[in-house]
C-alpha cells in the first residue's frame, strides 16, 4: 500500500488493511446486489402475477346494491363508517373499487342499513363483505332477525368474500332493515380484532328451495368466494370458516 | 480579523511537522489549504444549488397551472393532497382575522389545528392580491431553494467534504426502494427511447409488491406544503446546534439559545412532525453531551415554553385522538394484512440503502455521532410506533431519518470510490446506481407533466366558485358532500359542515355524527330544516356527489328553498335569506 493510500486509509477514520480485503469487501456487496436483486424480481414479478390474477377474476356483480349507498339508521355507538378505496387490495375485486369500512369497532358494536324500496314479497338476500386479518365476526340480521354470521377473519391478506347468502326473507317493501353486528373475533385475528367491510348487497328473486342457509347461530363463512371474486386466496376462503 | 487570530493561534501551535523546513511555512500551507477548502465549498454549494435550484425551477410550475379546460394539477400527490391546503389557506385569504381559527374548514365541529403557517402565508398572499397559483407555488420554490441550500450546508459541516455533502443532496432527493429493477426487466425486453424518456409507471411506489417508501419529491416535498417548510426550519436549527455543541457553547450566550429556542416553536405551527424529529434528536444529543446540560436546560426552556403554549393553543381541544401508539413492523404490521416479512420489506423499499448505513456506522464510527445516531432512533421508532391515524403517515418522520442516514451512505461511496482496486470502484457505483436508480426515475417521471398531470378543477366550477364568493359571506355555512375536490371549500374557501372523511380519519376526528345529520339533511328528511336550523346552514349545494353519496333529494330543496345558482350540473339554494326574511 502507497503512502497515499495509506493516507487515504487513517484520513478515511478505517485501519490500512491489504487489496485483498477490498475484494472480499467488494465480492460481499456483489453478491449482496446479485442475490438481493433476484429476490426483488421475484417478488416484483410475484406482484405483477397477483396483479393479472386480479384482473383476471370474475368482477364483482353489476346488480349489487353498494353499500355506500345505503343510509345509515343507526349505530351503538359512534365508530367510524366510511367509503374505503379497494384499488389497494389485490386479493380480488370490489364492486366499485371500494368498500364501507368499519372502524374503531368493539366487540358487541352494531350498524343498522336501510335497505332500498321494494315491493313487498319474498326475496333472497346476498351480503357481500371484506375478509382481513383484524376483522371480526359479524352477525347479520334483516328486520330483527338473525340470517347469519360469518368469520371475516383472512390469514390471506385482504379479500372480497363473495356472497353470503342470508337465504329468502320477507320484506315489507319500505323501512326494512339490515343489521350487522360484531360477535367475537376469530382467535387468529390481530389487533384491533372486530373490524369489518361492507361491498354491498343483492337483493334478487327467492331461491326456489326452503328459506336461508345460514340460521342462527352457525357460523358460516364465504362458500362463494372463489367463484365469485376470485383472487388467489379464493380457493381458501371457505376453509377458513369455523 | 477573524483569520488574523486564526493565524497567531498557528503560529502559537506550531511544532515543525515534518516536510516543513519552518513553522511560517506550515501557517501558509494551512492557511492555502483553507482557501482551497472554501472555494471547494463555494464551488460544490454552487453547483448543487444551481442542479437541483435548476430541477425545482423545472418542476413547480409544471406542478400546478391553469388550461383553458380548467385547474391542473402535475402530478398526482400535487392533486391529491393540494385541495385541501388551497381549504387551509382559503380562511387567511377570506375571513376576517377574528375568524381565521374559530373552525376547521372542513370540519364544522372541529376547531382549526392544522400546522397552518405554510398554507397561511399563501392565503396572506392571496389577500394582498395575488393570483391563487402564484401565492402557492411561490413560497414553494423558495422553500425548495432554502431546503437545497441548508440541506448542503447541515452535510456539508457533518461530512467535511464538500463532494460528499453533494452525494448526500442527491442520495436525500433521490429515495426509493428497489422497484427500478421492474423497470430495467421491462427495458430489457422491449428497449426503446419512449420508455427512457417517460417511465411507464411510478417506481417507488409498488402497493401491491409491499414497496411503500416513495420517493420524497414526489410524495412529501411537493404535496406536504408543512413538510416542505419544516424541514429547513428544523435543519436550520440542527446547524446553529451542530456549531454551539462544536464549540462547546463557548461564547454562546443564553440570548442566543432562547433565540434558537423560537425555531422549534415555529415549527409547532408548521409541521408537527419535523417538531417531533428535532425533539428526538435534541435528546439524543443531550445524551451525548451531558457535560453541557446547563446550555441544554436553557435551550430546552426557551424551546419549550413556547412550544408548549402553542401546541396548547392549537391543538388542546382538537377532537383528534389516537395519534401516537404500539405498532411493531409499520407498515409490515399484521393488521396491514400485506403478507410480508419485515426483512423483505425493508430491501424492497430501500434496497441497498441501510445495509450501507449500517456497513458506514461501524467501519466509520457513525454511532459517536448523536446525529447519525438520532436518525436510527428515529428509523426504529418509526417501526415502533404509530404517529398517526393513518400509520403511512410515519414517512414523514422517516424522512428525517434518512435526511440524516444519507451521510453514513455519502461517506462509504465515496470511500469506496477512493480505494485503488477497481472492484471497490465499480461496487460504488453499483450501490450508487442501486441507491438512486428508482428515485432518478420518478424525478424523471414526474417532470413529463402532458403524461401525469390531473385537473382539479373544470373552468365551470371554477367560474361558480368565484361566483358563489361574491354573493356569499366569508363566513357563511354551506351544506354539501364531502367530495375530495369539493369547489366550496377548495375554491370558495366558505365554510363547509363535513369535509374530506379519508382526511378526517386520518387527522382521528370522529366525524360520524355529523355525517349522519349532514345525510338526513341533503336527504331532506322530517328533521331536515330543524338541524339547517340548529347548525345555521346558510346555503345547500347540491351536484352530482351530493346525488351519489349522499342520496341528495333535490326537489325537496326546489320545493322548500330559493334556488340562487345554477351551472356545471351544480345547484345552490339559499337557506340564509328565507331565515333572514323570517327574522323579520
Amino acid at each position: 500500500m502507497s503512502k497515499r493510500e495509506k493516507n487515504q486509509a487513517h484520513a478515511d477514520g478505517a485501519e490500512p488493511y491489504g487489496r485483498a480485503l477490498d475484494w472480499t469487501e467488494a465480492g460481499l456487496w456483489i453478491a449482496l446486489l446479485v442475490i438481493g436483486s433476484l429476490v426483488a424480481l421475484a417478488v416484483l414479478h410475484d406482484g405483477e402475477a397477483r396483479k393479472r390474477v386480479r384482473a383476471d377474476a370474475a368482477p364483482a356483480p353489476a346488480d349489487l346494491i353498494e353499500a355506500e349507498d345505503l343510509s345509515v339508521i343507526a349505530k351503538s355507538r359512534e365508530f367510524s363508517f366510511w367509503l374505503q378505496p379497494a384499488t389497494g387490495f389485490s386479493g380480488g375485486n370490489w364492486s366499485d373499487d371500494s368498500h364501507m369500512f368499519a372502524h374503531e369497532t368493539k366487540d358487541g358494536d352494531w350498524i343498522e342499513l336501510s335497505l332500498p324500496e321494494q315491493e313487498p314479497g319474498r326475496y333472497a338476500i346476498d351480503v357481500f363483505m371484506t375478509k382481513a386479518a383484524d376483522y371480526g365476526i359479524i352477525a347479520v340480521f334483516v328486520n330483527g332477525a338473525r340470517r347469519g354470521t360469518f368469520d371475516l377473519w383472512s390469514g390471506r391478506g385482504v379479500l372480497p368474500t363473495g356472497a353470503l347468502k342470508l337465504g329468502d326473507v320477507d320484506l315489507n317493501g319500505d323501512e326494512d332493515v339490515i343489521r350487522f353486528a360484531v360477535e367475537g373475533t376469530n382467535p387468529n385475528a390481530v389487533s384491533p380484532f372486530f373490524q369489518f367491510g361492507i361491498d354491498g348487497i343483492r337483493i334478487g328473486k327467492p331461491a326456489s328451495t326452503a328459506s336461508g342457509n345460514a340460521e342462527a347461530g352457525a357460523i358460516s363463512q364465504a362458500s362463494e368466494a372463489g367463484a365469485a371474486q376470485g383472487g388467489p386466496d379464493a380457493d381458501r376462503a371457505s376453509t377458513e370458516a369455523e | 480579523m477573524r483569520d488574523l487570530g486564526r493565524l497567531d493561534q498557528y503560529l502559537d501551535e506550531i511544532n515543525e511537522p515534518p516536510g516543513y523546513p519552518n513553522g511560517r511555512d506550515h501557517v501558509g500551507a494551512m492557511i492555502t489549504d483553507e482557501a482551497t477548502k472554501r472555494r471547494g465549498f463555494v464551488r460544490a454549494f454552487t453547483a448543487t444549488l444551481a442542479i437541483w435550484g435548476l430541477y425545482f425551477g423545472f418542476l413547480w410550475p409544471r406542478m400546478l397551472f391553469e388550461r383553458s379546460d380548467g385547474l391542473w394539477a402535475g402530478w398526482r400527490t400535487v392533486w391529491a393532497d393540494w385541495s385541501v391546503h388551497f381549504a387551509y389557506a382559503n380562511v387567511f385569504a377570506y375571513r376576517r382575522v377574528g375568524d381565521w381559527f374559530s373552525a376547521n374548514p372542513i370540519f364544522f365541529h372541529g376547531d382549526f389545528d392544522y400546522p397552518f403557517l405554510a398554507d397561511g402565508l399563501s392565503g396572506l398572499l392571496m389577500r394582498a392580491g395575488m393570483d391563487r397559483i402564484e401565492a402557492f407555488l411561490l413560497p414553494s420554490i423558495i422553500a425548495s431553494l432554502a431546503l437545497v441550500a441548508l440541506l448542503f450546508s447541515f452535510y456539508a459541516s457533518l461530512l467535511q467534504s464538500p463532494k460528499m455533502a453533494m452525494l448526500a443532496c442527491a442520495l436525500f432527493f433521490t429515495n426509493g426502494g428497489v422497484g427500478f429493477l421492474d423497470f430495467a426487466a421491462e427495458f430489457a425486453r422491449a428497449p426503446s427511447l419512449g420508455t427512457l424518456l417517460l417511465p411507464p409507471r411510478e417506481y417507488t411506489y409498488f402497493p401491491e409488491q409491499g414497496i411503500w417508501w416513495i420517493n420524497i419529491v414526489s410524495s412529501e416535498l411537493l404535496p406536504q406544503r408543512a413538510l416542505l417548510l419544516g424541514i429547513p426550519l428544523g435543519l436550520a436549527a440542527l446547524i446553529m446546534l451542530r456549531r454551539y455543541v462544536e464549540s462547546g457553547f463557548e461564547g454562546v450566550s443564553r440570548v442566543r439559545l432562547v433565540a434558537l429556542g423560537a425555531i422549534p416553536a415555529v415549527l409547532v405551527i408548521t409541521h408537527m412532525h419535523s417538531f417531533l424529529a428535532i425533539v428526538v434528536l435534541c435528546g439524543v444529543y443531550l445524551l451525548y453531551d451531558r457535560r453541557n446540560y446547563p446550555q441544554w436546560l436553557t435551550f430546552a426552556v426557551a424551546a419549550g415554553l413556547p412550544s408548549a403554549a402553542l401546541f396548547v393553543l392549537l391543538y388542546a381541544g382538537s377532537g383528534a385522538g389516537g395519534f401516537i401508539e404500539w405498532y411493531p413492523g409499520w407498515l409490515t404490521n399484521p393488521a396491514q394484512n400485506r403478507d410480508l416479512s419485515l426483512w423483505l420489506f425493508l430491501w424492497l423499499n430501500w434496497g441497498t440503502f441501510l445495509p450501507v448505513a449500517a456497513v458506514s456506522l461501524i467501519r466509520f464510527r457513525y454511532y459517536r455521532d448523536p446525529l447519525v445516531v438520532g436518525g436510527v432512533v428515529l428509523f426504529v421508532l418509526c417501526f415502533l410506533l404509530r404517529f398517526q391515524p393513518n400509520v403511512w403517515d410515519n414517512t414523514k418522520l422517516l424522512t428525517w431519518s434518512h435526511l440524516l442516514l444519507c451521510i453514513p451512505v455519502a461517506r462509504y461511496l465515496v470511500h469506496l470510490w477512493s480505494k485503488p482496486a477497481v472492484a471497490s470502484r465499480c461496487v460504488a457505483v453499483a450501490l450508487l446506481i442501486f441507491t438512486t436508480a428508482s428515485g432518478s426515475l420518478e424525478l424523471l417521471r414526474m417532470t413529463r407533466t402532458e403524461a401525469v398531470s390531473n385537473r382539479m378543477w373544470s373552468r365551470e366550477e371554477l367560474a361558480l366558485a368565484e361566483e358563489f364568493s361574491g354573493i356569499s359571506d366569508p363566513t357563511a355555512l354551506v351544506l354539501c358532500s364531502d367530495h375530495h375536490h369539493h369547489w366550496v371549500p377548495s375554491l370558495s374557501g366558505r365554510q363547509v359542515l363535513l369535509g374530506y372523511r379519508g382526511w378526517l380519519a386520518s387527522y382521528g376526528l370522529d366525524y360520524g355524527p355529523i355525517e349522519r345529520d349532514v345525510r338526513s339533511m341533503l336527504e331532506g328528511g322530517p328533521d331536515a330544516e330543524a338541524l339547517m336550523a340548529d347548525y345555521g346552514v346558510d346555503f345547500v349545494v347540491i351536484g352530482t356527489s351530493e346525488r351519489r353519496d349522499f342520496g341528495a333529494n333535490e326537489s325537496y330543496f326546489e320545493q322548500h328553498h330559493e334556488l340562487i345558482l345554477d351551472r356545471a350540473d351544480n345547484k345552490v339554494f339559499s337557506i340564509q335569506r328565507e331565515r333572514e326574511s323570517d327574522r323579520l
